[in-house]
């Protein structure tokens, strides 16, 4: 993945002692209710409250920092903030307060616009169960960094992720792509898991040299994200982050979905398969497989010639390439 | 041009003169006085050894000439003569004195070109074995897995190579056959390697004199470089063939590098008092042109071909010999001289150059295509393979996937609507964020969360403390991020220790991918595949696993833990298993993935004989 993707931050030169560059952090949050009712330990609200705090630290610290809020839901993402002007806040509920009105007037701005729109997030929330839209919101805060940094240069940016489901609801490929385009723009995702662990986020996490973290105490919140995942960019060289070293890299298969321990590479449009594909196509590129080539791998295992060979779909480091058969190894 | 001058042996007036161009080249000194019957001294100059002269500072002149006795080489003669006239001797010593040299520097290139010699001669041989890719066939598998002499010429030169090579093959039984199958790719590139050729190259140019501290000056040439002079500047060949049989090889080739000859060739400028050498300078008066003229055999041609579309001004004949910048008047002639010696070695270069086989009527040929018509000739379209990516199947697939997981969570999901409804009440009444620290349960967790961070910040901190130094100060001047430092891995195993394991793996890896191959039979022809070999491999797995086990209890044995209170403390696993050492699991965290990855190969192949009713 390294060899693909530029070197991340080769241009953040670190600063002696002062830094005064301002620094973006786009958070987003997962809401699907499904996910947040297999979390007993902690709630979305306590969630938020948490969230809200670690906002006002992020814009406390520096005069010029930015926030930017996304919900994921299980139908859409949105933007929490910021919002366009014409869609303010105002228009729901106009009056009420969710937070205390004696807050600082800038920390409150943002924190009533996040809340007001979560929970106009919520009410509309219907009933898809696709998998997540982490994917999409992930995209969504990428491309929001890039136009603040065409804005303002020299902007940096991190993405929070407060993760919720595991890897089965997070579409591999998507989630690649954007583990791809945050090494192009240097932005770091960071993962605060709440829900089961998920490889991908943690690809996600050690590609981009962010942090992954599975939450192990979901009520203290507060303090992982104004401590582990508070680390500013430019600081990450010369850290030691609470992150996992022991990162999974398996992919996973394009057509079930599961990880794939030995699998097998198109030789065309190079997805990942689990299992040599019952027609003799490849089921992402229809690109036609040479016939010969998958009959050898349909062969079996070779076994000493007495006791006969059995035809068992052992997973193998090959592949049904139509071309060039490339071998994906994982140990 | 021999060196002349008066001086006095044994009290008697006489004449020394040292003639080079007798054969051999002799010190002589004759009596003025033919009456006197003092016998002529003659010293052949090959024997001289040394040379001894009174300083400046002293009244007598006397020159001291040691010499091989003429009968046994190993007893040294003395003769010494006397001059009155100091310039005269020092004329003659200057010039015994470059002979001398010259005798000691002969040996030299005698002897040392010999090593070089060997390799060349060992090496010419060898490439001719291996040289013949000009045609694909010789680097198909079957070919390169039956060059053994290719073979062993890559172990030589990679040593890693090398090393899997001894692990597996010689001490593990692999096959090489086996062993290479899988390196063809390698073969094939070294193949290609190893027979490329240098082309023609300006040689003079890249001969260099060394001096050395002793006043002496070393030339270093190989074989090649001689063959290269001798294609390059025929002047040269023919000296050599005239001379070397009276010359020694060596002394050739000193007195070339010393001779205005040499200079010329080179393109240096030549002052008039330098110092050149008598034989072979006489070669630059010899037309360089006319000798070159002799060696093309090559008939003139006539272009067939006439450029219509050239025009007047294209006729570089009318032009006279303005653009020849040798051809003016007002040039350095020394300059001009160089230049021209410059050109003609370039013209020479690049004919040699052509492409073999390239003469001059398939030029014409080539010429006589162009002008074919070929315009109503079928043009072939690009075709290009167009790639249709089924994006849908994925979102397909995802949704099957999502639902299996749904329908395993139908119990939870009871509580799902009413959970909905519960969540919409979330923001409906002001949020106490003060709350977040001030609720004990939460206070508590957040404690909790702290330590949790800082134990991982730690262990971390273990991990990385060998690299951190490097890596620290690397990012501060190259800023290059922790993101790309590879950790390597934790300081606590010796680096020796750590290569053993580094080996096991290796080998093990090794091992793995042969058994793979051949297990799923990818490379086999025939279905039946080759069960025997596939057995083998089982049973070399089964010795993998007891290398690694046996590794990692080396390491162990060789680091016994000491009793280190901090560490153990900071370390909470450390202190649930005290008896645990520290080298021995780290060495089975590194040897963790090869020891499943083992695991899972011979189940699998366990598995496969079990089904089929096999005993293993």
């Amino acid at each position: 993945m390294d060899a693909i993707a530029e070197s991340v931050f080769d241009n953040t030169m670190p600063h002696a002692a002062v830094d005064d560059t301002p620094s973006h952090l786009s958070v987003i949050l997962e809401t699907s209710a499904a996910g947040w009712l297999a979390i007993p330990q902690t709630t979305l609200k306590q969630v938020s409250e948490a969230l809200l705090v670690a906002l006002n630290a992020h814009l406390a610290s520096n005069t010029s920092n930015q926030v930017s809020v996304l919900a994921s839901g299980v139908q859409r993402s949105e933007f929490l903030f910021p919002t366009p002007e014409d869609t303010h806040a105002k228009h729901h509920n106009g009056t009420s307060t969710l937070v205390s009105s004696k807050l600082y007037s800038l920390f409150r701005h943002v924190d009533e616009e996040v809340l007001h729109r979560l929970d106009a997030h919520i009410q509309t929330e219907g009933n898809g169960c696709d998998k997540g839209t982490l994917a999409g919101g992930t995209s969504m805060a990428l491309a929001y960094i890039r136009r603040c940094q065409a804005e303002t240069a020299a902007l940096k940016a991190r993405i929070l992720i407060i993760s919720i489901t595991d890897d089965s609801a997070i579409p591999y490929i998507p989630v690649m792509n954007c583990i791809f385009a945050a090494q192009k723009m240097k932005t770091s995702i960071d993962v605060c898991q709440l829900g089961p662990a998920s490889s991908f986020l943690q690809q996600a996490a050690d590609a981009t040299g962010g942090v992954y973290m599975d939450v192990k105490h979901p009520q203290g919140l507060i303090q992982y994200l104004t401590t582990a995942f508070f680390v500013d960019t430019s600081l990450r060289p010369f850290m030691v982050l609470p992150s996992q070293n022991n990162v999974d890299f398996r992919a996973s298969c394009f057509v079930t979905g599961g990880v794939v321990e030995r699998g097998y590479v198109c030789g065309v449009c190079l997805c990942i398969l689990k299992d040599v594909p019952q027609r003799n196509f490849c089921p992402v590129c229809g690109s036609r497989f040479d016939d010969l080539v998958i009959s050898k791998l349909r062969r079996g295992p070779v076994v000493t010639r007495k006791k006969k060979r059995k035809t068992d779909a052992l997973q193998t480091p090959l592949t049904p390439a139509a071309e060039q058969p490339e071998a994906v190894t994982d140990d | 041009m021999s060196v002349t001058g008066a001086a006095a042996y044994k009290k008697r007036a006489g004449m020394l003169s040292i003639q080079e161009e007798l054969l051999p080249p002799i010190l002589v000194w004759k009596s003025i006085d033919s009456s006197v019957p003092v016998p002529v001294v003659e010293l052949p100059l090959r024997t001289l050894t040394n040379l001894q002269a009174t300083p400046v500072t002293l009244e007598k002149m006397m020159l001291k000439v040691v010499s091989k006795g003429p009968e046994d080489p190993e007893t040294l003669v003395t003769t010494v003569f006397s001059f009155n006239h100091r310039p005269t001797m020092n004329n003659i010593r200057d010039a015994l004195q470059q002979i001398i040299s010259r005798q000691k520097t002969v040996i030299q290139p005698g002897l040392s070109p010999a090593p070089g010699d060997a390799t060349q001669a060992n090496d010419a041989p060898a490439n001719g074995s291996l040289g013949t890719f000009s045609s694909t066939d010789s680097l198909t598998e079957a070919k390169l897995l039956r060059n053994h002499t290719l073979q062993q010429k890559l172990l030589r030169a990679q040593p890693a190579l090398f090393t899997a090579f001894q692990e597996t093959v010689i001490k593990g039984g692999l096959h090489p056959d086996e062993f290479w199958s899988t390196r063809i790719h390698l073969l094939r590139t070294f193949a290609l390697e190893s027979s490329q050729r240098r082309g023609p190259y300006n040689v003079l140019s890249t001969i260099k004199t060394v001096a050395t501290s002793d006043n002496q000056v070393n030339v270093s040439i190989s074989i090649d470089k001689i063959q290269a002079i001798f294609e390059q500047y025929p002047v040269v060949r023919k000296a050599y063939d005239e001379n070397v049989p009276k010359l020694s090889e060596g002394e050739f080739w000193t007195r070339f590098f010393c001779s205005k000859l040499f200079r010329k060739l080179k393109g240096e400028k030549i002052g008039v008092y330098d110092k050149g050498d008598l034989i072979l300078d006489k070669y630059c008066l010899i037309n360089l042109d006319y000798l070159e003229k002799e060696d093309e055999e090559d008939e003139e041609h006539i272009p067939r071909f006439l450029d219509l579309e050239g025009n007047k001004d294209d006729n570089s004949q009318k032009l006279g010999n303005g653009p020849d910048v040798t051809m003016k008047g007002d040039n350095n002639p020394e300059i001009v001289l160089i230049l021209r010696s410059m050109n003609k070695l370039s013209t020479k270069i690049v004919s040699n150059c052509v492409p073999h086989g390239e003469t001059f009527e398939e030029l014409e040929k080539e010429k006589e295509e162009e002008l074919e018509f070929k315009d109503l000739e079928e043009t072939q379209p690009m075709s290009y393979i167009e790639l249709h990516v089924n994006s849908q199947h994925n979102s397909n697939s995802s949704k099957t996937d999502t639902e299996v997981t749904i329908a395993d969570a139908d119990k939870v999901d009871a509580g799902l609507p009413e959970f909905k409804e519960k969540m919409k009440d979330y923001f409906t009444t002001e949020l106490d964020l003060t709350e977040l620290y001030s609720a004990p349960s939460r206070k508590r967790s957040a404690e909790e969360a702290f330590k949790d961070t800082i134990q991982m910040i730690k262990a971390n901190t273990k991990q990385l403390k060998q690299t951190w130094n490097v890596t620290s100060v690397e990012s501060l001047f190259s800023g290059v991020s922790v993101v790309n430092v590879t950790t390597d891995i934790d300081s606590s195993l010796p680096d020796a220790d750590l290569e053993t394991l580094r080996l096991t793996q290796a080998t093990s890896m090794e091992f793995l991918k042969h058994f793979w191959v051949n297990f799923t039979n990818r490379k086999g022809v025939s279905a039946a595949g080759n069960p025997a070999m596939v057995r083998k491999l089982y049973a070399s797995l089964k010795k993998c696993q007891e290398r690694v086990e046996s590794s990692i209890q080396l390491v162990a044995a060789q680091n016994p833990v000491k009793p280190e209170p901090e560490t153990e403390k900071s370390e909470g696993e450390a202190v649930e298993k005290p008896v645990d050492n520290v080298h021995e699991r780290h060495a089975r965290d590194y040897m963790g993935s090869i020891s499943r990855s083992l695991l899972v190969a011979i189940d699998s192949y366990e598995s496969a004989v079990k089904k089929v009713g096999g005993v293993l």
